[in-house]
């Protein structure tokens, strides 16, 4: 069963990661990198790491993709190609996701009535990755802030430029 | 274990540079935009810096849970990286001048690439060095970009960025891979006790090769070694010529010396694996980058070949590093390799700058180099001993560092890359004399006999490497003791705590 879900999960995964780069249209790229997101959350979940899966539905999933998508539907880049299902297959499809929410939702409701195994709560908690990360990651911890700092300054410093002087660009053009 | 306050002390010259970068960002903006003031801070500060590095120590073997080593070599590499960073710094004062560069981020970008560049050279973990790898390219991909009005700057910028995020992914593919293998460990040491429990009935699982295969593909781009290499001409050539030479000289000792503490330190029971690998990427290394580099016309396109080919001759010491006993001679070598490198590009950097502003149109070609000797006999003087460290004639640093790279080599038992080394070495001498014959023995143009104009800050780091390189090519011995003694002892902490 677990191996069963774990195949399903990884195929749509990267399917879906496969799909980001494949689709023209931005937003429907963007889209399916919410579901990769989603699809790496539930793997999460399935390692028993809870604590990083809701991190990542929250950050990522939600909070970064909701930026991606706004910067891809102010540049209007969405609306020169269209992907549509049309026929009979949108109305087979429809059918197939409610039935398979409705599978889903039944299954977890019997799995909540009579819990099959123990939850491990040495790892995935919030207190175990605190520990971890503040005793002996903690100087990666503090790299990483470096890392971003590095990150805000260098965009800053591209994108922000000086204006141009005309006469100042000596030896600007050589290759 | 809990935090240890004293940890700090280990750091301190990474937390210096950081306090650096954050003071240089915070004065541009509060206080003065003054490239004067700005650079004399940061050369200051990185002069200050140097001094942490060597005076301020802990005694602890075992700093941040065996995050990053804490030994002599480290120490020394940390004095080498802030010495390339002030080199870099000092090649800028003057070139900035003139050109609508953002002063301070350009300062902090260079020194926060420094702290990432020392987090990477004293990393023991595979988190600390992944996080050192990024720090330090994510401040170079910025900086390659800076000459916003080129195109050629802005295409460098973009192609690195690119790529190296690619080599990213394929790093930590590996990274994730090798966590596997190893049951869950990262840092230095426990990768390679768990390396040990492979063998006989309990065969080391295919994707630990594939692991170990990977993360070398994710260094290998870093060093940019063959077949890798292919952003290395664009971008040394787009990006502003004091940051083609800081990420000549800094990101590649870095990476070849965590290259050198992995592959030496937690996988050499795997090396039947990865010495033969890499052997042949090192033999193609440099014979592929001597050879192209014959036909360049450009000097930075030029350079960039040849530090191609030096990562080549450096990973010889890395692949000598597997063999058992040897390890401490390689280390010793390539810390050797790596000053000798760092004076005679920096210095040839220098030079390339000066002869091409001379010119209206800026250009870097080859060419411009005829007849500099007659009037500019000092700079033609400097350049030609450059050339000839480079190549490895003696008496230069760069004879010596081959020397002691090449014969951790030998002794580790790899003649034939020693002798493809060598030959490689006398293919280079071809294109590096070629610059020594222009400017002696062409007549001298028009162009050549311009006034040059070199400032007080690149006098400066001509004479400096210059006699640096000659004092290390005459007197290699204090050097080569503190290199032999620092890398008898270098550490490689395990990780005391273990998860609950």
């Amino acid at each position: 069963m677990e191996v069963a879900l774990f195949i399903l999960i990884a195929l749509v995964t990267v399917v879906s990661a496969l799909l980001v780069i494949i689709r023209k249209n931005a937003v429907s790229s963007v889209l399916f990198l919410v579901l990769t997101f989603f699809c790496l959350a539930m793997l999460y979940v399935m390692l028993g790491a809870q604590f990083i899966a809701a991190m990542q539905v929250i950050v990522y999933a939600g909070a970064i993709m909701v930026l991606f998508i706004f910067v891809v539907m102010l540049l209007n880049l969405g609306t020169d190609q269209k992907w549509e299902i049309t026929g009979p297959v949108r109305k087979w499809m429809g059918f197939g996701s409610a039935a398979g929410i409705l599978l889903i939702a039944v299954l977890a409701f019997r799995g909540m009535q009579s819990p099959t195994t123990e939850m491990d709560t040495s790892i995935g908690t919030v207190s175990s990755i605190g520990e971890t990360m503040f005793q002996s990651y903690v100087l990666p911890f503090e790299v990483a802030s470096v890392l971003l700092l590095a990150a805000i300054i260098g965009v800053v410093a591209m994108i922000s430029r000086k204006p141009v002087d005309a006469t100042t660009v000596e030896g600007g053009n050589e290759s | 274990m809990t935090f240890n306050p004293t940890d700090l002390l280990a750091i301190a010259p990474e937390i210096a540079v950081l306090s650096l970068a954050i003071l240089v960002i915070m004065i541009e903006v509060l206080i003065s935009r003054s490239e004067e003031v700005l650079q004399g801070i940061t050369a200051i500060g990185l002069l200050a810096v140097m001094a942490v590095s060597i005076f301020v120590r802990s005694t602890s073997a075992n700093v941040f849970s065996g995050m990053v080593a804490n030994d002599d070599f480290t120490m020394y590499l940390k004095v080498l990286l802030t010495g390339i960073a002030l080199l870099a710094i000092l090649m800028s004062k003057d070139y900035l001048k003139g050109k609508n560069f953002r002063v301070g981020e350009y300062y902090t970008l260079i020194l926060l690439a420094t702290v990432g560049m020392m987090i990477l050279a004293s990393s023991t973990d595979l988190v600390t060095m992944f996080l050192g790898i990024e720090t330090m390219s994510i401040a170079l991909y910025a900086l390659a970009g800076f000459r916003s009005e080129c195109s050629k700057s802005n295409e460098a910028a973009m192609k690195y960025f690119l790529l190296g995020a690619f080599s990213t992914g394929f790093l930590l593919y590996g990274i994730a891979l090798l966590y596997g293998a190893t049951g869950g460990k990262t840092n230095f040491a426990d990768i390679g006790i768990a390396i040990t429990a492979f063998g006989g009935d309990n065969p080391a699982p295919a994707y630990l090769y594939a692991g170990i295969g990977l993360i070398m593909v994710g260094l290998l781009f870093k060093v940019a070694a063959v077949p890798f290499h292919f952003w290395s001409p664009d971008v040394y050539q787009g990006a502003p010529t004091p940051v083609t030479a800081f990420m000549s000289a800094g990101p590649k000792a870095a990476a070849i010396i965590v290259f050198l503490r992995l592959f030496g330190w937690a996988l050499p029971d795997m090396s039947i694996a990865w010495q033969p690998i890499l052997g042949v990427v090192a033999a193609v290394t440099m014979v592929t980058g001597n050879i192209i580099a014959l036909s360049q016309q450009n000097i930075k396109r030029m350079l960039a070949y040849s530090s191609i080919s030096h990562a080549g001759y450096l990973l010889l010491a890395v692949i000598a590093a597997g063999t058992a006993g040897i390890r401490s001679d390689a280390a010793a070598g390539m810390l050797f390799y790596l000053v000798a490198y760092y004076l005679m590009n920096m210095g040839a950097f220098t030079v390339a700058i000066l002869v091409s502003r001379a010119r209206l149109d800026g250009d870097y070609q080859i060419n411009n180099y005829q007849g500099l000797a007659a009037n500019h006999p000092w700079i033609a003087g400097a350049m030609a001993l450059f050339m000839i460290s480079l190549t490895g004639i003696p008496p230069t640093a760069g004879f010596f560092g081959k020397l002691y790279v090449f014969s951790a080599a030998v002794k580790a038992g790899f003649i034939p890359l020693v002798v493809i080394g060598v030959l490689a070495s006398a293919i280079s001498a071809f294109y590096y004399l070629r610059i020594v014959v222009y400017m002696y023995m062409r007549p001298e143009t028009a162009e050549s006999s311009k006034d040059l104009k070199p400032t007080p800050a690149w006098k400066t780091i001509m004479i400096v490497c210059s006699i640096l390189i000659i004092y290390l090519g005459v007197m290699p011995g204090m050097m080569m003791k503190l290199a032999d003694s620092s890398s008898q002892k270098i550490s490689s902490p395990n990780r005391v705590v273990t998860l609950k």
